[in-house]
């Protein structure tokens, strides 16, 4: 039989809390640590984590799935995933050029770039619309509130 | 009766409104924006306030938090994105009903069911202050442990058809909830070697991501959204049927807000989601949460804005900041050399008095500029749907890295973002993990507190009146919901 979701589910959330036990483990001791200790409650959590894991595994073998296959992902929910993927290449790089870019551009181009993944046509008004957006953020944070924004490593003295 | 007089004498007039209607609109910008936490709001306001008069400056940071807490549902009901911690629960039927084009009616009841909140807590601020210190004094560590397990009690209702599932994730945030430095020892947790983690994860990182990053990845590939109806997203107060309808969600929201915001560390997190909860306990149409549910927008806003003036009570009385929002108006007592506690109603009476009358005016100016800036933030659901997810990205990263100017803080709402959308794909709920995110500390830390001051014997727990109480509640409130969820007896036409 396959493993359905819940499976897959159970055991992740089995080998999430052997992980987090193991960082745990790693906590160091001080001299000031109570009873508990500041590994205590993590611990307590991995093995909670664990339980619920293989309680969800076999809650799904309990009931029986002969009613509840697993359905396997269409063509359409694949392409979903490598999309919201892309997304998050783009929101990864905004982060990655934020301090060479700096904010106005870096923004102005995250702007401009989701968009034109989310299914924006490509044309002036497009860019247009980038540039003052990634101007109107920097001016509302950087002079309007006096947050320092980065202003990249391309800008003299910044 | 005297301290009546003294508030309705302290009425604000000049500056002192003037600086209510600039916190109120800053509030509701800030609020609605996702990453800027009401207490962010207010702390970006702070350093404004060293050279005015003591009522004016408190006057302004207490209207921001009033504001906040509304405008924090404005994007929580537009765009499923709690603008705020505080406005998760509203997201639940708030964007239900914007997506059944009702946008409109549900932005009306948040607008008035805060104006309610927000004149009942008032009126519990001014009443309750001083009397309610001694009640706050007697709240010990087991207390406050207990406090927050009523809070995480909630998840057995939050977990929908999964309980497992909803532990899991309320597990999931209680372990977020350990990130940083031990409460106890003060060695680190979990930052492999980041300073930036040594404070841990902010919860509303954690939200940000949840919501609003998962959101955008799920809607780069889902059709576009559909057009909001002028006519159906107009401003819609409630009439009076409506009222009518919603009078027992808002009680229970005033009672629950109440209780939440005079305990310090309770907030309008906790407040919100366990009065949406009891209200759907206590509905008629309990069947339409989670659906479009009035009552679910009803509840939550009220109790928010109940605690936005009761959270205050033992910040004024005890000098003890119940929130984070508390804390920063607390920082602005300070910055004019005024200690809270009650010395404060001897030494600077007319500052606390002229902060109530600053609050009653900040509400009723939150009515006001909510009927006028609700048109724009509706306006905003009709864009082009790339343009907006790209505006809301852009909102998204930019206040989140304003709040700290940390990057740090932008991985892990990015992080947090793929989390809630694999937490999506396995049918997992994230409310738990919120709660668990937003009480891990609060649990743990006056655990172990409890236990020091026990020498490890865990019946304080059940030897303290308070927690006692707190405990049973939490148990009655798990076994209530888990009964109803899974072992009552279904009418045969549910």
């Amino acid at each position: 039989m396959r493993p359905s979701r819940d499976d897959v589910l159970g055991l992740g959330m089995i080998a999430a809390a052997a992980a987090y036990w193991a960082a745990a483990d790693r906590i160091s001791v001080s001299l000031l640590a109570d009873a508990v200790g500041a590994d205590g409650v993590p611990k307590m959590l991995a093995v909670a984590l664990a339980v619920l894991g293989a309680l969800l595994i076999v809650a799904t073998r309990i009931k029986a799935a002969p009613a509840e296959p697993r359905t396997p992902e269409t063509d359409e929910q694949l392409r979903a995933h490598v999309r919201a993927a892309g997304l998050f290449g783009g929101l990864a790089a905004y982060a990655l050029l934020l301090p060479v870019l700096g904010y106005p551009l870096a923004l102005a181009l995250l702007i401009g770039g989701s968009a034109v993944y989310g299914g924006a046509q490509v044309k002036p008004s497009l860019a247009l619309i980038a540039s003052l957006g990634g101007l109107g953020f920097w001016l509302f944070f950087a002079k309007g509130l006096g947050i320092l924004m980065p202003l990249g490593a391309w800008v003299p003295g910044s | 009766m005297d301290t009546i007089l003294s508030v309705v004498g302290a009425l604000p007039g000049g500056w002192t409104l003037l600086a209510a209607l600039a916190g109120v609109i800053w509030g509701i910008l800030g609020g609605a924006m996702p990453g800027l936490s009401p207490s962010v709001a207010m702390a970006l306001l702070l350093p404004l306030t060293y050279g005015m008069d003591p009522t004016a400056a408190l006057t302004m940071l207490a209207s921001v938090y009033v504001g906040a807490e509304y405008g924090g549902s404005i994007p929580a009901i537009l765009i499923k994105t709690p603008g705020t911690n505080a406005a998760a629960a509203t997201t639940i039927d708030g964007y239900e009903l914007a997506r059944q084009g009702r946008a409109g009616e549900a932005l009306g009841i948040s607008l008035m069911a805060g104006f309610v909140g927000g004149m009942f807590g008032l009126a519990m601020l001014v009443l309750a202050t001083e009397p309610m210190a001694a009640v706050a004094l007697a709240f010990t560590p087991p207390a406050y442990c207990a406090l927050g397990i009523l809070g995480l009690s909630v998840i057995a209702s939050l977990s929908g058809r999964s309980l497992l599932k909803g532990l899991i994730a309320g597990i999931l945030g209680l372990m977020i909830a350990t990130v940083g430095t031990d409460p106890v020892s003060g060695v680190s947790r979990f930052t492999f070697g980041s300073p930036d983690l040594l404070s841990g994860i902010r919860p509303i990182l954690v939200m940000v991501g949840l919501f609003a990053v998962t959101e955008m990845l799920s809607q780069i590939s889902a059709p576009a959204w559909d057009k909001a109806n002028r006519r159906d997203t107009r401003l819609k107060l409630p009439s009076l049927s409506m009222w009518r309808r919603l009078w027992k969600s808002q009680v229970i929201g005033c009672v629950i807000g109440t209780f939440e915001g005079l305990t310090p560390g309770g907030g309008g997190s906790i407040a919100a989601f366990i009065s949406y909860n009891e209200a759907r306990r206590w509905s008629s149409k309990p069947e339409e949460f989670g659906k479009g549910s009035v009552e679910g927008v009803a509840a939550p806003e009220c109790a928010n804005n109940v605690v936005t003036a009761t959270a205050l009570i033992p910040m004024l009385s005890l000098g003890i900041p119940g929130s984070n929002s508390a804390a920063v108006l607390l920082g602005g007592f300070l910055i004019h050399g005024l200690i809270p506690g009650p010395m404060l109603f001897q030494k600077a009476p007319e500052v606390v008095y002229g902060l109530y009358g600053g609050l009653f005016a900040a509400n009723v100016l939150m009515v006001l500029v909510g009927l006028v800036i609700l048109t724009p933030c509706i306006w905003l659901v009709n864009r082009p749907k790339p343009y907006l997810i790209a505006f809301i990205l852009a909102i998204v990263v930019s206040g989140v890295y304003a709040t700290d100017t940390s990057l740090t803080d932008l991985w892990v709402v990015l992080g947090m973002g793929v989390v809630g959308y694999g937490m999506r794909w396995v049918g997992m709920p994230v409310l738990p993990l919120v709660l668990g995110a937003v009480l891990g500390f609060m649990v743990e830390s006056n655990y172990r507190r409890s236990l020091v001051l026990a020498r490890g014997d865990h019946s304080i727990f059940l030897q303290d009146p308070v927690s006692l109480g707190l405990l049973v509640a939490a148990v009655a409130l798990t076994a209530y919901s888990v009964w109803r969820e899974y072992l009552k007896p279904r009418s045969k036409d549910a």
